[in-house]
């Protein structure tokens, strides 16, 4: 299909509006939700990719397995990071996202780690993104 | 259930948070995103979007369970 530059400004156009219903739904995003539409993206995106790369199931060393493994492994940093952000009272049995209060030097801890697990994803995304549009393997 | 006839997700809660009611910013959710299958973009913009929509009407509450983010691990 050949991608218009009208097409192109129409794409913008359609996902800015999205983000506003986003944010109009949702109001102002906060950093675990950022993680989890990032993680639920990248979980949709590395199962594609696997079934698309079968060859990668037995671990060789090729760039898109290696790359595909490296974002896996990103993507559960990044969860982890998320449940110790989140883990306060009630978390572990089953309730929301409860993370430290602003004042507990826990909270910057935490923040800081989530926000360099989601840099670092989606760094990794990007690199095999990358790959993938050259066509590499 | 919306005026589109589609479910609403969890949705007992009638105002979001900058006033606009649930239904109407379900119907414009949904309205998006057939509008952008119409315009026959690449799937892969159409599926960002839909992914997008769906994850946050299915989050509005901000509760995101330990369960959840479990799901989401490995491959």
């Amino acid at each position: 299909m050949k991608v218009t530059y009208s097409k192109i400004r129409e794409g913008f156009i359609a996902l800015a509006a999205s983000l506003a219903v986003t944010l109009a739904i949702g109001g102002c995003p906060k950093i675990e939700k950022d993680a989890y539409l990032v993680a639920v993206g990248a979980k949709a995106f590395l199962d594609s990719e696997y079934s698309k790369h079968p060859e990668c199931a037995t671990n060789p060393a090729t760039n898109v397995c290696v790359l595909l493994r490296k974002a896996t492994s990103a993507k559960d940093v990044l969860i982890d990071a998320a449940e110790v952000y989140c883990g306060g009272p009630g978390y572990m049995t089953g309730g929301p996202c409860a993370p430290p209060a602003k004042t507990d030097t826990a909270y910057k801890v935490a923040y800081d780690r989530l926000s360099a697990a989601l840099a670092d994803y989606q760094q990794t995304e990007k690199d095999l993104k990358a790959l993938l549009q050259k066509g590499g393997n | 259930m919306s005026s589109s006839g589609l479910p609403i997700p969890g949705g007992d809660v009638p105002i979001t948070p900058l006033g606009l009611g649930i239904s109407v910013a379900f119907d414009l959710a949904s309205a998006l995103v057939t509008h952008l299958k119409n315009a026959k973009l690449p799937q892969s913009l159409i599926d960002d979007a839909q992914k997008v929509v769906d994850a946050v009407l299915a989050h509005k509450d901000d509760t995101m369970t330990q369960s959840e983010w479990e799901a989401l691990r490995g491959t």
